[in-house]
């Protein structure tokens, strides 16, 4: 039986901990997601993600579930990103991705995609990433709570403390500094292709 | 950027309009929040629009492109264990990656200073204050005479109508000495105040070294506990560095085998414009009449 996060909240709260844990497994992925994509930093992001979890477990008593468990959740996670990034004083840096393995993507994707496709998705997503550093943390976040964690401009209002106006703001000169630097990179990178064909 | 873009938004959806340059009515219909209404006055805006058409697809174009970004597929497993009936003294457990220890990421890691619980092994439990242990077998039955022996010294005590008696837990030694003290008084027909005295801080020394004894136990369990975790993180270590090496490996052996098929490609290339020029240079020479035999081109 699949229980709803309500009903393992509520389990948890009267001392079920397996019910706890099953929330963290349900929602380990995207808040290690949301952490590594806010900060740049897969340790760091997973000692967010571990202390959120605590919090979250030591905070349950008092939660009262005004909002959704997950909302919950990703607020202590976006206040403890936030603590990191004060307190490292600098802009997130990107990493590469150094763990994908190509051979493990194409049986991953299927046999449509080829050598060169996954080695063009692998080199977007470190020039995503690399745009997205550049973004001021209030736009990188609500852009990564909008695309890739499917908010509304209503709930990133709330969990950015911030009217709606100001996230719809945020994520218009996020997309256009995003486009522009996207813009760039894949000029550069049809003119580094031309050069190769005409050696 | 559309003049009068980062100027004209609107406070909600309620006000939105479809002006030209409307960044806040733009970025609803791009996610397509907003009622129907305001979905269709937008679209009516964009037909007849062509630089708010191409803003918003070049925005969703870019969107496209976020998709790209992935975060890496790592193993997580946390986990709350109950390390007492106490919830505060609950901590998360690591199963991935040495550096998840206690030091890693509450020392130098972004939780340090957050006064985040204790991080355990899986399958560990943490270890409890020595003082919350129980006993050792031994320990506990000698606690047990030496409470058996104090209450017969006590009750001869009373039996002789002495002043004090005090109900203290001591080891067998001990109790013998009770004992003694108790037979003592018994043939004597009376205990005297330094006799109890005597025999309490036998007591208390008995006691003591209990004590230091069960803490070098809990010292030896905790070392033992140590060794094992410091040989988990470093078979984790090597399994980490064999991966690495693989993958390194892998993406070598792709980069060569992309090469070499580059290469022959080129090569095919350049044997065709070869061909092609041999072809014309006889096609010429024939034309101006040299004589085959003596053309290196002619085949």
């Amino acid at each position: 039986m699949t229980w709803t996060d309500e009903e393992l909240v509520a389990r948890s709260q009267s001392g079920d901990v397996e019910s706890f844990n099953q929330l963290i497994l349900r929602w380990e992925r995207p808040i290690y997601a949301l952490a590594y994509r806010v900060l740049g930093r897969e340790e760091e992001a997973r000692d967010v993600c571990q202390e959120a979890f605590l919090r979250a477990f030591r905070a349950l008593p008092g939660f009262k579930g005004q909002a959704k468990f997950s909302s919950w959740l990703y607020r202590i996670t976006l206040n403890l990103c936030r603590d990191w990034i004060r307190r490292q004083r600098r802009a997130p840096v990107s990493q590469l991705p150094e763990d994908t393995d190509p051979m493990e993507l194409a049986s991953e994707r299927g046999p449509v995609e080829s050598i060169e496709d996954l080695v063009a998705r692998r080199e977007l997503s470190a020039v995503v990433e690399e745009a997205m550093a550049l973004l001021p943390e209030e736009q990188r976040t609500a852009i990564i709570l909008k695309e890739y964690h499917g908010m509304t401009f209503q709930e990133i209002a709330d969990l950015q403390g911030c009217p709606l106006s100001t996230v719809k703001t945020r994520l218009y000169q996020g997309l256009s500094v995003l486009r522009r630097h996207l813009d760039r990179k894949g000029q550069l990178q049809t003119q580094a292709v031309s050069r190769r064909a005409r050696l | 950027m559309l003049p009068g873009l980062d100027t004209g938004m609107n406070d909600h959806f309620g006000t939105m309009t479809s002006a030209c340059g409307d960044a806040d009515a733009l970025i609803t219909y791009l996610y397509g929040e907003g009622t129907e209404e305001q979905r269709e006055r937008i679209e009516a805006h964009l037909v007849q629009c062509a630089r708010c058409a191409e803003e918003v697809a070049t925005l969703g174009a870019t969107r496209e492109q976020l998709a790209a970004w992935t975060p890496p597929d790592r193993a997580l497993g946390f986990q709350i264990t109950q390390t007492a009936a106490d919830r505060s003294a609950s901590g998360m457990v690591l199963p991935f990656g040495a550096a998840q220890g206690p030091s890693a990421a509450l020392g130098a890691g972004p939780l340090a200073g957050l006064g985040a619980g204790k991080l355990f092994d899986v399958g560990h439990q943490p270890p409890s204050r020595w003082w919350h242990q129980p006993l050792p077998a031994w320990a506990q039955l000698a606690a047990a005479v030496a409470i058996f022996a104090s209450g017969l010294a006590i009750g001869a005590a009373r039996n002789l109508s002495t002043p004090t008696a005090s109900a203290v837990t001591a080891s067998a030694p001990a109790a013998a000495a009770v004992k003694t003290a108790a037979t003592a008084a018994t043939t004597s027909g009376a205990v005297s105040r330094e006799d109890l005295a005597q025999v309490e801080a036998r007591l208390h020394s008995e006691i003591a070294q209990v004590q230091t004894a069960s803490r070098a136990a809990a010292e030896g369990v905790s070392l033992q506990r140590v060794t094992g975790l410091i040989a988990d993180s470093e078979a984790r270590q090597r399994k980490e560095l064999d991966y690495r090496t693989s993958v390194i490996v892998t993406d070598f052996q792709n980069a060569r085998q992309y090469d070499n098929n580059k290469f022959g490609l080129q090569l095919q290339q350049t044997k065709g414009v070869t061909q092609a020029n041999t072809q014309n240079i006889n096609t010429l020479a024939r034309q101006v009449g040299w004589s085959p035999n003596a053309s290196p081109y002619v085949p």
